[in-house]
């Protein structure tokens, strides 16, 4: 057992126990919108992180989860229990199309992203246009307070689902961070062409992660589909969506296991806070919010992460060094 | 590994942080007077006071302000010794995540009730959220039919739902024809492709046949776009009689803009339910191109006395035009106020038992008293017809609200 191991787990159980803390509805809900960004925006790091494809449309995956379960849900009446593993099925079924489209054809850096922002701007327009998706009116749940249907009295239930779920999902990064697939996606993403010289299925590898990601994403989006038991097009398929989806993976740290978490841990109370100091002006508590985003960006580009492991990095280096200077002398 | 410890502390730090600052003062974000331990009647106003809908949410903010201001110089809440109320302002910025949160914040500031909340997007999760907390929500704009029908008890709305103002529209539309020389059937309907435009434009043509209207095509566009010339082009080349309209304001403005600078001139535009055609800075600052434009919305009194006394007191304090929007904010409060007077307590559960009971009878709205059926609709709500002379919005109908007569065609 690792020291960091005993970390985790006491880091975890504290986060378990935070319904116990507290009953107020604010905070939990706070909390859960934290595990809920972390959860989305781990998802997109497995493939935007680790592999480097930059995706600037997951609301694609998000929405097809949203819209999947909630359909089943209120069109057949099929628990979004069942309706999540629906969505996700049907998320890997749209990733591989979008991966093949552009893996096959070649898109990289940026005419990757602007090929998966315009999917999503194409599947906002499909949806808000059928009326088997009930267009622009979105889809209202069926309010039940049953466990069954994904639903809960208490914010505790949902808190409990929504930590389930996000340590599923950061496991699974971590799994994939650490098996073969993990290392080839790396590869790819510091030098594709050197990476398939060296045989690495460049092809194969990505249209794993793209897989992977979208199933993950469109969990995401079935939950907040339950949460909020409201969606509509912008609410799902919006571009919104895709950049908050992104962002705490940025502030956090692209391609680290903990930059997704730490990203959210700072930026849903940070948006909070901005609101609560500064809402009295209006509009004044965003610019504060984006500001904010803007120096730890600039001064952070790594996100806050990477930022501590190169410094540690460094300072064990420096330690190194100087155990050799004195074996030297 | 110790690095990593001090982020974690730092991160509960924060959270920490979070906890303290909410908690201890009561509230930064209210504009009202201070509370004082317990003394006050907290109101919440739930708008959109960033973003894209920020203009019209300030301006409903604004009235809602006005309303408590005046129950406080008439002496506060008299059946609770004449506790005086206090605004807690929250901005939603147009998003449901936003709404929900922020009607969580005002439960904590102990709000006895909220007034809200523009956008019908946010209205359905916040009034769903304030269900869950008992907490009553009187909902002053927010259109889509679905708001009263999932059998809330704690949900209250003012204004006519979407399906009533197309029943509305296409009456006023009958009675135009039969009044006038020249009869006109041919539309082409405009509208936004958010919830509230397209529930309207449906059920126009849903049940356009039996009001003698031949809508030749229906033309959505995101209220967020920067060109509508497409939407422009299309209209000179179906060259219909009447241009139907639901819009918000930005591009609203920017469709009547176009047709103007087009070679073509419907004969009538008509707004329905229109943000730009019953907004207040459309009558003043646009008064080149908006002259005779109508629009089917819910509206002031024009014939109330009281109305006008508010609308002069809004000006005063605010430094602009009172706007139906604005006015039905005021009303929204007022009702809220009417109902904690009635029941004596700020216990939520027994206020929404007043609001129930609400028959409110001195109003400024173009309708009979305030009164609420079972599903917290204003059963009295109505719609009526303005029409733009020279930068000021004049009633044309029903009847009874009349300022004066149409202009119809009006080319």
């Amino acid at each position: 057992m690792k020291k960091s191991h005993i970390f985790y787990g006491i880091g975890l159980i504290l986060i378990a126990l935070f319904p116990f803390v507290t009953d107020n509805q604010y905070f939990m809900h706070i909390a859960i919108l934290i595990l809920y960004y972390a959860l989305v925006s781990q998802a997109w790091n497995i493939l935007s992180g680790y592999a480097g494809q930059f995706s600037f449309g997951h609301a694609i995956f998000f929405g097809t989860g949203a819209y999947s379960s909630a359909i089943l849900l209120s069109k057949y009446n099929i628990s979004p229990w069942i309706g999540m593993f629906i969505g996700a099925i049907i998320a890997i079924g749209i990733a591989l199309l979008i991966g093949f489209l552009s893996f096959r054809y070649k898109l990289r850096g940026a005419y990757f992203s602007l090929g998966t922002l315009a999917f999503a701007e194409i599947l906002r327009i499909l949806v808000q246009n059928m009326d088997y998706f009930n267009k622009t009116l979105g889809i209202l749940l069926p309010i039940g307070d049953n466990p069954w249907l994904f639903q809960f009295e208490s914010r505790a239930g949902y808190f409990y689902i929504i930590l389930i779920l996000t340590i599923i999902v950061t496991v699974v990064a971590y799994l994939i961070s650490k098996s073969r697939l993990g290392f080839n996606l790396i590869a790819i993403r510091e030098n594709e062409e050197a990476a398939q010289s060296l045989g690495v299925k460049t092809f194969k590898n990505k249209m794993i992660a793209i897989a992977i990601s979208g199933a993950l994403t469109s969990v995401g989006g079935t939950f907040y589909a339950q949460y909020l038991l409201y969606i509509d097009p912008p609410t799902t398929f919006g571009n919104d969506v895709s950049i908050s989806i992104i962002l705490p993976a940025i502030l956090g740290g692209m391609g680290t296991i903990l930059g997704p978490f730490m990203g959210a841990i700072i930026i849903v109370p940070l948006g909070e806070l901005t609101s609560h100091f500064f809402g009295g002006f209006a509009g004044i508590h965003l610019m504060v919010y984006g500001l904010i985003l803007v120096l730890v960006i600039l001064f952070l580009p790594e996100g806050l992460v990477g930022w501590f492991q190169e410094k540690m990095r460094s300072s064990r280096l420096k330690k190194e060094g100087n155990q050799n200077d004195i074996t030297e002398t | 590994m110790k690095k990593r410890g001090i982020l974690i502390n730092l991160v509960f730090a924060m959270v920490l942080l979070l906890a303290a600052c909410s908690g201890s003062e009561g509230g930064t974000s209210s504009s009202g007077p201070a509370s004082g331990e317990g003394d006050t009647i907290k109101i919440g106003s739930l708008h959109p006071l960033s973003g894209g809908l920020a203009l019209e949410g300030q301006e409903m903010r604004d009235a809602v302000k006005l309303a408590i201001e005046d129950k406080n110089a008439a002496g506060g809440i008299s059946s609770i010794d004449g506790a005086k109320l206090e605004l807690i302002e929250a901005d939603h910025e147009g998003t449901p995540e936003k709404g929900v949160s922020e009607v969580q914040k005002l439960d904590r500031e102990g709000v006895v009730g909220i007034v809200g909340a523009y956008s019908s997007g946010v209205a359905l999760p916040a009034t769903q959220e304030a269900e869950r907390a008992r907490l009553p929500f009187v909902v002053d704009i927010g259109s889509a039919d679905e708001i009263t029908e999932r059998g809330f008890k704690y949900t209250f709305r003012l204004q006519p739902a979407a399906s009533s103002f197309s029943v509305d529209f296409l009456e006023f539309f009958q009675d135009l024809n039969e009044n006038a020389e020249e009869k006109l059937s041919s539309a082409v309907i405009v509208h936004e492709d958010s919830v509230f435009g397209t529930s309207i434009a449906e059920a126009i043509v849903e049940n356009a046949d039996g009001y003698g209207l031949d809508v030749l095509e229906v033309l959505p566009h995101a209220s967020s776009t920067a060109d509508l010339s497409s939407t422009i082009n299309k209209i000179s080349s179906l060259k219909p009689d009447t241009v139907i309209v639901t819009t918000y304001l930005r591009d609203g403005v920017m469709l009547v803009e176009g047709i103007e600078n087009s070679n073509f001139a419907p004969k009538a535009i008509i707004g329905v339910a229109n943000g730009a055609f019953s907004n207040a800075s459309f009558f003043k600052d646009y008064q080149s191109i908006n002259n005779l434009v109508m629009d089917v919305n819910y509206t002031i009194n024009p014939h109330s006395e009281l109305a006008n006394d508010v609308k002069e007191r809004y000006k005063e304090a605010y430094g602009r035009e009172l706007g139906p929007n604005g006015a039905y904010s005021y009303m929204a409060t007022t009702v809220l106020i009417d109902a904690i007077e009635r029941a004596g307590t700020t216990d939520r559960a027994a206020i929404q038992k007043a609001l129930t009971e609400t028959n409110l009878e001195e109003h400024i709205l173009p309708q009979d008293a305030i009164k609420f059926d079972e599903k917290g609709q204003n059963i009295n709500a109505k719609a009526v017809l303005n029409q733009i002379f020279d930068g000021a919005p004049k009633v044309v109908g029903p009847e009874e609200y009349k300022e004066t007569e149409a202009v119809y065609p009006r080319n």
